[in-house]
């Protein structure tokens, strides 16, 4: 058996030990604290007002979704991160979800106006990650906006720097001694899983991320509109 | 995710004697850690591998492992090896 064929990435039980962390050391959550959503806003159609999180963490993103006015279901793999989320934001009428986007989606085909996820869909091998971007597909409807921000490659030195890979599993997707994985996208394999999505749109975004130093930190903030129903030739 | 705190999520600690052994059957970068709670297949084990760890690890600590305790549990990753031994090594002690 090869490595390659496991799929592996890492599990709830590493995200709850390390949102443990987080919560115990206090600072995380407030780190990016919904900037991201920032870089996207303004490009979200205005008949949009269903939105999914995938991947929601301390719920930043999704409370700050959910003031700008979108009806927001937010989930994560972590129950731990989702039950700090409802804690945290009592006030918003979010519906928190545990799940595994690494399996099929608990929602229904065309669901939501908008798909988004900052920070999270890096974090499985390529036949893992090809299956998540079709239930996105999947979920969101025709004409859809889908925005995301992930490592890109240009952040993997940098990252490596301060959190060396312990082996690379797959080309360009490493696993860390802490047992994180982490997978770096190029702008042609963004494009790759974007097949027959439209106006795709890649920014190179540079953040900083505060681990025992202060280090630079490179993302892609992506965005494009779900196929329409002639166009969906992969999404049925 | 990434995180300002992420140092905080500590994972057991094995022996530098184990994980010395562990890396020799691993396909482990030299500069990294070794991951102490991750599937060693993940991380390079094979089943050719797995057998002469096993009798590499009963030579260098001195103890049998009994069949019973050969599981997949057991075997699964670094720190459940190494919990493995020191009951092992445990064991023998009270039995000496």
């Amino acid at each position: 058996m090869s490595a390659e064929n496991l799929e592996h990435y890492a599990p709830a039980e590493y995200w709850n030990r390390t949102i443990r962390g987080y919560i115990n050391a206090g600072g995380y959550f407030g780190y990016w604290g919904g900037r991201l959503v920032d870089n996207f806003l303004t490009k979200v159609p205005a008949a949009t007002r269903t939105v999914l999180e995938l991947g929601c963490g301390g719920g930043q993103d999704a409370r700050r979704l959910s003031d700008a006015g979108f009806e927001v279901t937010a989930m994560d793999l972590s129950s731990e991160a989702v039950d700090y989320a409802r804690r945290s934001h009592p006030d918003a009428a979010i519906t928190w979800v545990v799940g595994d986007m690494a399996t099929p989606l608990p929602f229904d085909d065309a669901q939501f106006d908008m798909v988004v996820s900052n920070q999270a869909l890096h974090m499985f091998p390529h036949t893992v990650t090809v299956r998540v971007f079709e239930e996105i597909a999947r979920v969101i409807r025709p004409g859809g906006l889908l925005a995301f921000h992930v490592n890109s490659l240009k952040d993997r030195p940098h990252r490596h720097g301060y959190k060396p890979a312990a082996r690379e599993l797959e080309s360009d997707f490493v696993i860390e001694s802490d047992g994180q994985t982490m997978h770096f996208f190029s702008g042609e394999y963004v494009h790759s899983l974007l097949k027959g999505w439209s106006e795709i749109s890649l920014r190179d975004v540079q953040a900083e991320v505060h681990d025992n130093g202060v280090h630079e930190k490179w993302m892609f903030c992506v965005t494009a509109l779900a196929p329409r129903g002639d166009e969906t030739a992969q999404a049925d | 995710m990434t995180s300002p705190m992420r140092r905080e999520s500590l994972e057991e600690a094995i022996d530098e004697g184990l994980s010395t052994i562990l890396r020799r059957y691993l396909n482990v970068d030299p500069e990294a850690e070794l991951p102490t709670d991750v599937d060693l297949v993940i991380l390079g084990l094979d089943s050719l591998g797995a057998v002469s760890l096993v009798l590499e690890l009963e030579e260098t600590y001195g103890v049998e492992i009994p069949d019973a305790l050969l599981t997949e549990a057991s075997f699964q990753t670094a720190a459940s090896i190494q919990r493995l031994m020191d009951s092992l090594r445990t064991a023998r002690g009270a039995g000496e």
